[in-house]
């Protein structure tokens, strides 16, 4: 029988917390075959991450495996010396990390950082280690066929390939190649002119088109320093080449690549687009999926078999992490790479996986064929789960309660309203102005949520500064409560009246509390500094608020790092109403939480809503997240408004593409 | 990174302008007259002393003084000390002393600091962190004069290792022991913020990533984790400089060296105005171009410092 490329077996590890042995993984057992997909589900303290890391031996602090074996290939992990390790990690082994900006050490260029990987596995730059799937089992191939495209030997394929399509189109190749400066077709594809100059050469102007664009094709399905000789053959032959042709060519050409373009087509291999240059840049200069993709790089560069993607994308916008996801998919299809995933989000996990491991306490409690659990999950923890996660939720959370909110008032209908609004800024160093809101008119309804969505960078954040009068708008108004924003600003009243009526939860909630004030200082702040009654009166409040966000009143006492992400999240939405706002804005203010803790805090703010009356605007990138809270939806392109209406209506019959786009970004919402 | 430097170098001048201006403020502030201080108990007649303060511009209001100053400062002529020695002389004389038991005491900062930093923070809780840790603290709490004589006791007189001091003797056999007294507070200090550097950064994720590479523990402690660590101690190391040159004045007199430290001591003591700010201002651009220093080694060590905006 042949082995499993992994096999784990009555795994324990354990913490030491004050001298005394925690318990964070208890009995796991599972197996990855060679090139499957299996994802571990599970939410934070379920001990998927614990199991993740003790496979190659980096647990965190006083972690250690306490008994059970790991098995790679047959060959026993649990007990292994340090060195050996370090043979593993990297060459059979490829770790993704969760974090993709702590993740990179900020102080080197990313293509240093790649080639680390290389030269610490002693991969040989000139050959690719090949896993193919042979009588469905991978199997690893050696051989010479598996040399890598250099550079200088894709401008020689190039320009060979242009002279026999030349000779197909009936043209006279020592002719044509006579007239032109053979200088001047340096960069084959890339030169734009390179029609004028095959005109100038007596060729037709169809011709040259047509040959420039396959050209270009070519060049771009050639990748330096990641295509093979197979995969450079099968190429040629897509191209109208014969086999002969083909091999021919690669014999003569393909003969291995640098380290400097291995490095670029590990980093094409990962999706990046001009490799070569961004290989020289530093981590700081990246996005964060453009470093999600340098990590998936490097975990890559020696050809592990196994590669653990450790919440690959949970820092990441949805679009982002669709093609993040769905590039790890296709190195699994093309490389035979077996990936174990570590997420919390069942919907990703289904999708991506072929079978699930649903985690609960340290134990494994369901698993099996991908689909099969997410259509009949057994175990309530799953089903529980699958509730809480809103991609896999179409309808809107419904709270019971009794509206204490005094109707007899009259308010305005519309909370905020943004008329025209745009927003410019100065792009440093340049006299360039960037428009990142661009003339925007929306409403928001009072009692009622509003959700903006957008990818980073599509201005929702901008609309959100300015709705809280952070920003002044370059040109167009914003209305709150029938009163300009302008005069708000200017009038020390109104302005104060405006501070209190508004109110921010932000994403982190890390970072939006002060690490050194008791949580009761934090939640009765607003109250001081507004002068709300007496230290007394406001002692009571700061218990009421607490009541609402459903949290003890012993937390009074305590400090921010006592408390859990979604304690502290409760905290800052206790402090948010401690006011009586009208609005609350929501700015990615469940995004960083795990779907459990997340649906309660959604759960709350929606009851929260119904008890008292309060108008959200909800600032995020994930819509489904949007599908379950929100009553109309402001969907936002590079500072454009793309699309407004209602949230059913929106989900139901997106109108325009990019909508459509992000909706098929959400994970597993095809599945159901 | 040329923009950088430049932008750096070109920030020094108000600071030169501004330290120099006010250490002459405080010197011409000083109690006394310095022309008769000079002659002492035989005060020569009026008119004599007059023609001494003509020369030395004492007549003339305090901001000509200072121009006067900036003017021989910028065309290197310091102009000369009560003895009639040029004090350019004086300070060519004094600083290769003193920036020789500099020099030494921060390759010893570099040498010793940040290699038991390294060792300690990353065997953080063993034996060997604890006894250094201790070792440092005690260090610490002890004045540098008292060590100096204690060391002097010691390893001069009792075990004759090496000289007790070093008068005209300047080199590095003489050198060795006033150097590290000198050193050592700082060393501690250099040891104690590299190895928290270093116990910080062994958890930080780029680490674990680099561990997760195949990265043998030599090359991760190295070359990921240290040169993160270094950016806070060169900082220190640099703007120590000044307290080096400071902490002179006092192992210069434990050790009999001649430095600027010496000359500083015996100018103050004199009330020569123009030797002791022309001393102190050579401490002060010496500062100046240590910081300047830090600075790029900054910008080499952090490419987002150098390429940060503002």
């Amino acid at each position: 029988m042949v082995d499993s490329l992994l096999e784990v077996s009555d795994l324990y590890i354990d913490f030491t917390v004050d001298k005394k042995a925690v318990s964070a993984v208890q009995g796991v057992s599972f197996t990855v075959e060679h090139g499957q997909k299996v994802a571990i589900v599970g939410e934070s303290g379920s001990g998927k991450s614990t199991t993740a890391h003790s496979l190659i031996n980096l647990l965190p602090g006083t972690g250690r495996v306490k008994s059970g074996s790991i098995k790679l290939e047959g060959n026993e992990l649990v007990g292994t010396s340090f060195k050996k390790f370090i043979q593993i990690r990297g060459k059979k082994i490829g770790l993704v990390p969760q974090d993709p900006m702590s993740n990179l050490n900020p102080v080197y260029k990313i293509g240093n950082q790649i080639g680390e990987a290389l030269s610490a596995n002693n991969v040989d730059v000139d050959h690719d280690i090949i896993q193919k799937e042979i009588d469905g089992k991978v199997t690893i191939l050696h051989s010479d066929n598996e040399l890598f495209l250099g550079r200088g030997a894709r401008q020689k394929i190039e320009i060979e390939v242009l002279n026999i399509w030349l000779n197909e189109a009936n043209y006279n190749v020592d002719e044509v190649f006579g007239k032109i400066d053979i200088k001047l077709i340096d960069h084959l594809a890339l030169r734009r002119d390179l029609v004028n100059i095959l005109q100038s050469a007596g060729v037709l102007e169809s011709d040259a088109a047509d040959i420039h664009a396959r050209i270009k094709a070519l060049h771009a399905k050639l990748i330096v320093g990641s295509s093979i000789r197979l995969d450079v053959i099968k190429t040629l032959q897509k191209f109208s080449l014969s086999e002969v042709q083909a091999k021919q060519m690669v014999e003569k050409y393909v003969k291995g690549s640098t380290k400097v373009d291995r490095i670029a087509g590990l980093l094409s291999e990962a999706g990046l687009t001009h490799a070569g240059q961004r290989a020289k840049q530093y981590p700081h200069e990246f996005s964060g999926g453009m470093r999600q993709r340098a990590l998936i790089a490097m975990a890559l560069a020696a050809r592990p078999r196994l590669l653990i993607a450790d919440e690959p994308t949970s820092a990441l916008d949805v679009t982002v992490q669709k093609r993040i996801l769905d590039r790890i998919n296709r190195i699994n299809t093309t490389l035979g790479v077996a990936v174990l995933f570590i997420t919390h989000d069942l919907g990703l996990a289904a999708e991506y996986s072929d079978k699930l491991i649903v985690m609960h306490k340290g134990r494994i409690v369901e698993s099996g064929a991908s689909l099969e659990v997410l259509r009949n999950p057994r175990h309530p923890y799953t089903k529980e789960l699958m509730k809480a996660a809103p991609s896999l939720n179409a309808s809107r959370l419904v709270s019971e309660s009794n509206s204490q909110v005094d109707k007899s008032i009259q308010k305005s209908a519309n909370v905020f309203e943004f008329v025209n609004l745009t927003k410019k800024f100065k792009l440093p160093g340049t006299k360039k102005l960037f428009k990142a809101v661009d003339n925007i008119s929306f409403k928001v309804p009072r009692g009622k949520t509003t959700a903006i969505v957008g990818e980073s960078g599509s201005g929702k954040s901008t609309v959100a500064n300015m709705a809280l009068g952070l920003l002044t708008p370059t040109s167009g108004n914003i209305l709150f409560e029938s009163n300009s924003m302008k005069d708000i600003l200017q009038s020390k009243k109104l302005a104060k009246d405006f501070r209190i009526k508004v109110q921010p939860v932000f994403q982190n909630p890390y970072g939006s509390l002060d690490p050194l004030y008791s949580l009761g200082r934090a939640v009765a702040e607003p109250l001081e500094i507004h002068g709300v009654g007496d230290s007394e009166s406001r002692n009571q409040r700061v218990k009421e608020l607490l009541e609402l966000v459903q949290l003890p009143n012993d937390v009074i006492t305590r400090y921010p790092n006592e408390l859990s992400g979604g304690q502290r999240q409760r905290i800052a939405i206790a402090r948010a109403l401690a006011l009586n706002p009208e609005l609350i804005l929501l700015d990615e203010a469940v995004s960083a939480l795990d779907v459990l803790v997340q649906e309660q805090i959604l759960q709350l703010l929606n009851n929260l809503q119904k008890e008292l009356g309060l108008t959200y605007l909800f600032i995020t990138h994930d819509l489904a997240v949007v599908n379950i809270v929100a009553d109309d939806v402001i969907v936002m392109e590079s500072g454009k408004l793309v699309e407004q209406g209602k949230t059913v209506d929106i989900f139901k019959n997106p109108k325009q593409e990019y909508t459509q786009n992000l909706l098929d970004a959400i994970p597993g919402r095809n599945l159901i | 990174m040329a923009r950088y430097i430049g932008v750096r170098v070109l920030q020094t001048i108000p600071v030169v302008l501004g330290t120099t201006l006010l250490i002459y403020g405080l010197v011409f502030l000083m109690p006394g007259d310095p022309v008769r201080a000079m002659f002492g108990n035989h005060p020569p007649s009026e008119a004599a002393m007059n023609v001494v303060r003509r020369e030395f511009h004492l007549d003339q209001p305090f901001i000509m003084q200072y121009l006067y100053f900036l003017k021989g400062v910028l065309t290197f002529d310091f102009g000369k000390t009560f003895q009639g020695r040029n004090v350019s002389d004086v300070i060519a004389t004094s600083l290769p002393i003193t920036a020789q038991l500099a020099f030494l005491s921060i390759f010893f900062e570099i040498i010793i600091g940040v290699g038991l930093g390294i060792v300690t923070g990353v065997k953080k809780g063993r034996i060997f962190d604890n006894t250094v840790l201790m070792s440092t603290l005690v260090i610490i709490s002890i004045p540098t004069f008292v060590l100096g004589f204690v060391c002097q006791f010691i390893f001069a007189v009792k075990l004759g290792i090496v000289p007790a001091t070093v008068g005209n003797y300047i080199d590095i056999n003489h050198m060795l022991m006033p150097a590290l007294v000198l050193a050592s507070v700082s060393i501690s200090y250099v040891i104690r913020l590299t190895r928290s550097q270093i116990k910080d950064n062994l958890n930080a994720d780029y680490v674990r990533t680099a561990r997760a590479k195949g990265l043998d523990n030599r090359t991760v402690v190295l070359k990921h984790i240290l040169r993160n660590s270094l950016v806070p101690v060169v900082t220190y190391i640099g703007a120590d400089l000044g307290g080096l040159m400071g902490g002179a004045v006092v192992t210069e007199a434990v050790f009999n060296i001649n430095g600027i430290g010496h000359q500083l001591y015996s100018g103050i003591s004199r009330g020569e105005g123009v030797l002791v700010v022309s001393l102190v201002t050579v401490l002060v651009l010496i500062y100046i171009v240590a910081n300047l220093l830090v600075d790029i080694l900054y910008a080499f060590l952090d490419p987002r410092i150098r390429y940060g905006k503002s």
